[in-house]
């Protein structure tokens, strides 16, 4: 039989389906597989790796392969708070502040949020974890002057576009998103606990409000590891 | 950044007279620029100073230098719309690139017990596989995989695929796309599948899986692909059509 990794892969796939593993269950050893399949060692182990890439599958050194919990899904076509779709999931969500200070808009920003160069914004900074564990470093800027004393509230707590809604009467209608991959920084490595240099989602986007004015420019860096994106496309 | 100005550094200048060129589309995405030496004349400043203005173009990721070729100017990437159900040829042609496709693999083979359950038939009902590269101008930009349920697409091995794109064949065959179901993350390829997708020093890559209904609500086609990052962006509008938290409906 001329088994290729692909072939293997599902194999696994289908055998985790037949028999209803759970996540966190274990799959059986490289060993029992190769025989089951008629695989090489070598290729049971690629098609292994395979599905760990994938999220199929993580491994514990010297306890074995197991059957990872599904990656959080986010739809991209209808806002839902980011909160939600992970507490939907049964997984907890927090967030804390990075920084939240006043600075001068610069072209790139300026451009975004149709302001002058220089004019004054907010650049609010968070870190966001599932279960605990760092996974986005969000950085949202927002027209100073128009939201003023917006510095006033902990968004560590309070979600932004809550905040916007109730107290400034504006609600983020619709927006824009570009998606594209980054590699982390310094500062990006450390916060999210990951290599210098390693795989990011990095999302850049613009939030406008009822008359399509814009509202907040966000730019967002996501592991890759924890989070999917999904999308409904229609004719 | 400061404005230039007739005392900026003559090789300051010319850089910025040539980002202007290349934002302007006079020298467009794919061209070879005038060589250091013709610049050189054309301009009356040492070649030397064309060199660097050049160099620092390269730098930025403008400009590239193939040996024996010249310098070039880079693509920027290809923005794919998520909301459209657009195919891979009418996302080049929108953006204005050439799409080229080799197929590496078509077989039938049996459905299994993971694609008998995506496409609702059975475990011994047959599929199409084809496994293809598709180009941009030349390039690797995605390596796909493609299971077609022979009883969605029959006589599709009729249908040469390096000439007619997917979308094409099905209009062919009568079949028509309604809607889909994407998925979009990052991982890591293996040195074959990067080899094939020509980025063997950057193997992270976007994987977007994807299954596409006909308007019986039939599912007709499962992708998986493989997209290369610093070829593709995907972009998005989206809704709050959630109701206002104040109480009044929407």
């Amino acid at each position: 039989m001329n088994l290729k990794k692909c072939d293997v892969a599902e194999i696994i796939e289908c055998f985790i389906m037949e028999n209803n593993l759970k996540p966190d269950d274990k799959l059986p050893s490289e060993r029992s597989l190769c025989e089951s399949s008629g695989a090489s060692r070598t290729l049971v182990r690629a098609a292994i790796n395979q599905l760990i890439q994938e999220g199929v599958l993580y491994s514990r050194i010297g306890s074995g392969t197991f059957i990872k919990r599904p990656k959080v899904c986010r739809q991209l076509q209808n806002y839902i708070p980011f909160k939600t779709t992970v507490e939907n999931e049964g997984r907890k969500f927090s967030t804390s502040v990075l920084s939240f200070q006043k600075i001068e808009s610069n072209k790139n920003i300026a451009r975004h949020l149709h302001l002058t160069l220089g004019y004054p914004v907010y650049e609010l900074r968070r870190l966001r974890f599932i279960d605990d564990d760092p996974f986005m470093i969000d950085v949202s800027y927002i027209d100073a002057k128009r939201f003023e004393k917006l510095n006033e509230y902990d968004f560590s707590k309070k979600s932004l576009y809550k905040v916007l809604e109730q107290v400034y009467h504006t609600r983020i209608h619709k927006g824009q998103e570009k998606t594209s991959i980054t590699f982390a920084s310094r500062f990006e490595s450390s916060v999210l606990s990951i290599k210098e240099g390693e795989a990011l989602f990095y999302i850049s986007g613009l939030a406008r409000d009822e008359n399509d004015s814009p509202v907040e420019y966000a730019k967002v860096v996501v592991k890759k590891d924890q989070v999917k994106f999904s999308c409904y496309l229609e004719n | 950044m400061n404005t230039i100005n007739y005392l900026t550094p003559i090789y300051i200048q010319l850089r910025e007279l040539l980002r202007t060129k290349i934002e302007e589309g006079e020298f467009p995405p794919g061209s070879v620029i005038p060589s250091d030496t013709t610049l050189a004349g054309q301009y009356g400043v040492n070649k030397l100073t064309a060199r660097n203005a050049i160099n620092a173009l390269i730098g930025e990721g403008l400009l590239k230098r193939v040996q024996g070729r010249g310098v070039y100017v880079l693509y920027g990437k290809i923005e794919q719309d998520l909301g459209l159900l657009a195919g891979f040829t009418s996302t080049m042609n929108r953006n204005e690139r050439k799409p080229s496709i080799k197929v590496l693999e078509f077989k039938t083979r049996t459905a299994g017990h993971k694609y008998a359950t995506i496409f609702h038939i059975n475990p011994e009902d047959e599929i199409y596989y084809i496994r293809r590269l598709c180009l941009a101008d030349d390039e690797s930009t995605s390596l796909e995989e493609i299971f077609i349920p022979r009883s969605a697409a029959k006589r599709l091995e009729g249908i040469n695929l390096s000439i007619f794109s997917l979308r094409e064949a099905f209009n062919l065959l009568g079949i028509r796309l309604e809607r889909a179901y994407e998925t979009l993350e990052i991982v890591e390829i293996d040195a074959q599948e990067a080899r094939l997708l020509d980025t063997v020093d950057q193997r992270n890559v976007f994987l977007v899986r994807y299954s596409s209904q006909d308007h019986n609500g039939t599912t007709v086609e499962y992708g998986k692909c493989y997209i290369r990052g610093d070829k593709f962006s995907f972009s998005v509008n989206y809704l709050n059509s959630q109701s206002k938290s104040n109480g009044n409906g929407s």
